[in-house]
């Protein structure tokens, strides 16, 4: 069960966080939710697409990280093999969340305090002694900004690609080297011929907001992350196998 | 020289008159061959009946096809998810007695037929429970989908529960302003005709007169047009269902939490039945029977008593009556006249036929909308035919819910047994039915309203018993019988792990909306 509060100096102050990665800190997901941010440090590695919220059925960014539940191919013991890590992967037992502080409902730093990295003994600070915020915890704070405001970016992205009908399904049926075979369910793209239809205002509209470079983005880098990640679990089936 | 058809005049503003404007209206919408106006006019002094609170399925492919968004219609007209009807007290009229009629085919229906395995099988568990999951998905309040399954989509086939009178005024809103039709509040003072025997105009109170090519009546009992002007004769079907009178009364839900049925819950009484409806915000309740068996008084007292355990304060509410008078015209298209609605026939709304029957009715007329004057009794001829027989075997239907009732308290169910009140076309069907299952063969026009899956839900569910030698001996059919049930398990129990309550996603739809794909 979660525990998430307000962080806090008083409360919190001697607790540490371990920032290695690995399956038991929860780093073992095949999917996390991106914010177009992000986009540009993302193409290099991985597929990005769209995928519904389980909880509100709205659609969200995300990249894929494997085939099956728990599987993230891109997480070797505790290693993970790519430059850049997803921010949702980064923040880690931190959320941000509104709090009410002084009276006043304000987007705060919350604490997951029963999350696996959360402990006494071992990882980083999260306080200096005097109670200023340590480097890990103002690096925390970078990140939980840049999710928020990247949701709303997010959300605003995603409602102009529904508003003018550009996303479909992707069926992808994918047999891997071994004959198993996996049908990718739930995941959606952007349709790239009816963008090159669209109207001229609409397309104005979308380059104001850089959205066409987002959208460039994602669709020039599919194919290619995706068979990058084929192959990441050919190896580890032909290593499973051997 | 032939009479192109080219304005559509439909008189009366109630659910049947803006499902078949709507559903016209879309048809020809992005048809270039044919251009056609469609004209609404609805008197501003004559209230809509609006009872009609239950749907069927093809109420999915009815909104869509208008362009309406499924978010919309759940938001605007309090609606909520049918998945079939529960039948309580039909059969004995002791407490345990239930069975359902699911929105979805038995398992595997398509490749081969299970009842007769069911039947040699003869446990405990009921037919429904054997051959699909949605009993057991309905008993448990859940949902026929998630959050995230697209808009008209399902997981378990779904109709709707809506309220009526909202559901006018959405479509009213979204056939003026989507899709062109010309709304026209106004009384009709006048039907002029022309030599030929056909309609030419309707005069009018402050619009003057409104020329049409073809005229639909949608004005309900009163049936303006096709009754009254045209003189075609209403052929009353109480002597076999007797059924005439409605008592409907709106309640709350005890609280916010309170679970959201997600099918019609049918409870048979003393000389009729009561229908309970859950919509998002309220129920929807009442009382059927026959005022031959049952004095007025005595039906308010059972209405009041069935509220009773969850609304306290019954005798506070204002119950509606409804003459109910069973039938339908001798034809619904006459000249340059097409009854839809109540219009047309009406029938007690035990297995939501009312809605079901606009919806096939604006179909066939849009998609085989004469092109011209002359072509047009070709056509009407058609769709008299088709729909005499969907009448017939929609009163088939009902009355085989009365005919395998084993009640005695009343004689309303002793009389409904009498076989000089059942149509020969299902004297016949039952005669079959002891000696093989109903199947496919029976039903084989196009667009059969009910299916072979629809007999066997009423018959087994009521304890019918049905002679099983017909080839029940081939191993092959016995493995694929075993294996449909056990796919039925697997599937019940997946369902039930993976869906939202009824209310839960309601609520969510409420909140976030449904995505189009």
């Amino acid at each position: 069960m979660n525990n998430i509060e307000p962080l806090q100096f008083q409360k919190h102050q001697h607790l540490k966080i371990i920032t290695e990665r690995g399956a038991k800190y929860g780093d073992a997901v095949s999917m996390v939710y991106i914010v177009p941010e992000e986009i540009p440090h993302l193409t290099a590695n991985y597929p990005i697409v769209l995928t519904k919220d389980n909880k509100t059925g709205q659609f969200r960014l995300a990249v894929l990280l494997g085939f099956e539940d728990g599987e993230n191919l891109f997480l070797k013991d505790n290693q993970w093999q790519a430059s850049y890590i997803p921010l949702n992967i980064q923040r880690g037992p931190f959320y941000p969340a509104l709090a009410d502080i002084n009276g006043q409902q304000v987007i705060a730093v919350h604490i997951d305090t029963n999350h696996s990295r959360v402990n006494g003994d071992e990882g980083e600070n999260l306080f200096e002694h005097n109670g200023s915020p340590s480097e890990l915890l103002n690096y925390i704070n970078t990140v939980l900004t840049c999710l928020t405001s990247g949701q709303t970016t997010g959300n605003d992205f995603i409602e102009k690609l529904l508003q003018h009908d550009l996303v479909d399904p992707l069926q992808v049926n994918i047999e891997f080297d071994n004959h198993s075979k996996v049908f990718l369910e739930g995941i959606y793209t952007i349709n790239m011929e009816k963008i090159s239809v669209l109207d001229k205002e609409i397309i104005r509209q979308l380059n104001e907001k850089n959205y066409d470079r987002y959208i460039s983005a994602i669709d020039s880098n599919l194919s290619g992350n995706l068979s990058q990640l084929i192959s990441l679990k050919n190896k580890k089936l032909a290593a499973l196998a051997s | 020289m032939s009479t192109p058809i080219k304005s559509i005049i439909i008189v009366g503003g109630g659910t049947a008159g803006w499902i078949t404007a709507g559903t016209i209206a879309a048809y020809f919408k992005n048809d270039s061959s044919q251009s056609l106006s469609v004209t609404l006019i609805e008197s501003p002094n004559i209230p809509i009946i609006g009872v009609g609170e239950g749907t069927w399925p093809t109420m999915r492919r009815t909104l869509k096809n208008m362009g309406i968004s499924e978010t919309d219609f759940f938001k605007e007209c309090n609606a909520s998810f049918k998945q079939g009807a529960k039948f309580a007290k039909w059969v004995t009229g002791e407490e345990d007695d239930f069975y359902y009629h699911p929105l979805v085919l038995p398992q595997g229906f398509l490749e081969g037929n299970l009842a007769p395995y069911w039947l040699e099988q003869n446990n405990n568990i009921s037919f429904s429970a054997a051959v699909c999951s949605q009993e057991h998905l309905c008993e448990q309040h859940i949902a026929p989908k998630q959050i995230g399954t697209p808009e008209y989509a399902a997981v378990a086939n779904y109709a709707y529960h809506l309220d009526a009178g909202k559901f006018s005024g959405f479509l009213t809103k979204h056939c003026v302003s989507q899709l062109g039709v010309k709304h026209i509040l106004d009384d009709v003072t006048d039907i002029n005709m022309s030599p030929t025997g056909d309609i030419k105009s309707l005069s009018t109170t402050n619009n003057g007169e409104l020329e049409g090519d073809l005229f639909i009546d949608c004005t309900g009992f009163k049936s303006l047009l096709i009754g009254e002007k045209l003189g075609v004769p209403f052929i009353p079907k109480k002597d076999t269902l007797f059924i005439d009178t409605a008592l409907a009364v709106q309640v709350p839900y005890e609280n916010e939490d309170t679970p959201i049925a997600s099918h019609t819950i049918s409870t048979a009484q003393e000389a009729g039945w009561i229908w309970d409806i859950g919509l998002s915000s309220r129920r929807g309740v009442g009382h059927v029977f026959s005022s031959d068996y049952l004095s007025e008084d005595m039906a308010h007292k059972q209405l009041r008593d069935y509220l009773r355990p969850r609304v306290p304060d019954i005798d506070s509410y204002n119950i509606r009556k409804i003459p109910i008078n069973s039938g339908h015209r001798a034809k619904f298209w006459e000249k340059n006249c097409v009854a839809v609605g109540l219009s047309a026939g009406f029938l007690e709304p035990l297995e939501a036929s009312a809605l079901v029957l606009v919806e096939l009715s604006a179909k066939m007329i849009a998609e085989q909308m004469p092109t011209t004057r002359e072509a047009m009794d070709i056509i009407s001829k058609r769709f008299n035919t088709r729909f005499l027989y969907r009448w017939d075997r929609i009163i088939d239907f009902l009355k085989l819910h009365y005919v395998l009732s084993k009640r005695t308290d009343n004689q309303f169910w002793i009389d409904n047994r009498d076989p000089n009140t059942v149509p020969d076309s299902l004297l016949e069907l039952l005669e079959l039915w002891k000696y093989q299952t109903p199947w496919h063969h029976e039903f084989s026009q196009t667009e059969e309203v009910f299916p072979a899956a629809s007999y066997q839900y009423v018959l087994y569910g009521m304890g019918f018993r049905t002679e099983t030698t017909q080839r029940a001996d081939h191993s092959s059919d016995r493995n694929f019988a075993k294996e449909k049930f056990n796919e039925v398990m697997k599937m019940t129990n997946s369902l039930l792990e993976g869906l939202p309550t009824n209310r839960e996603l309601i609520e969510k739809i409420h909140s976030y909306g449904m995505q189009k794909i």
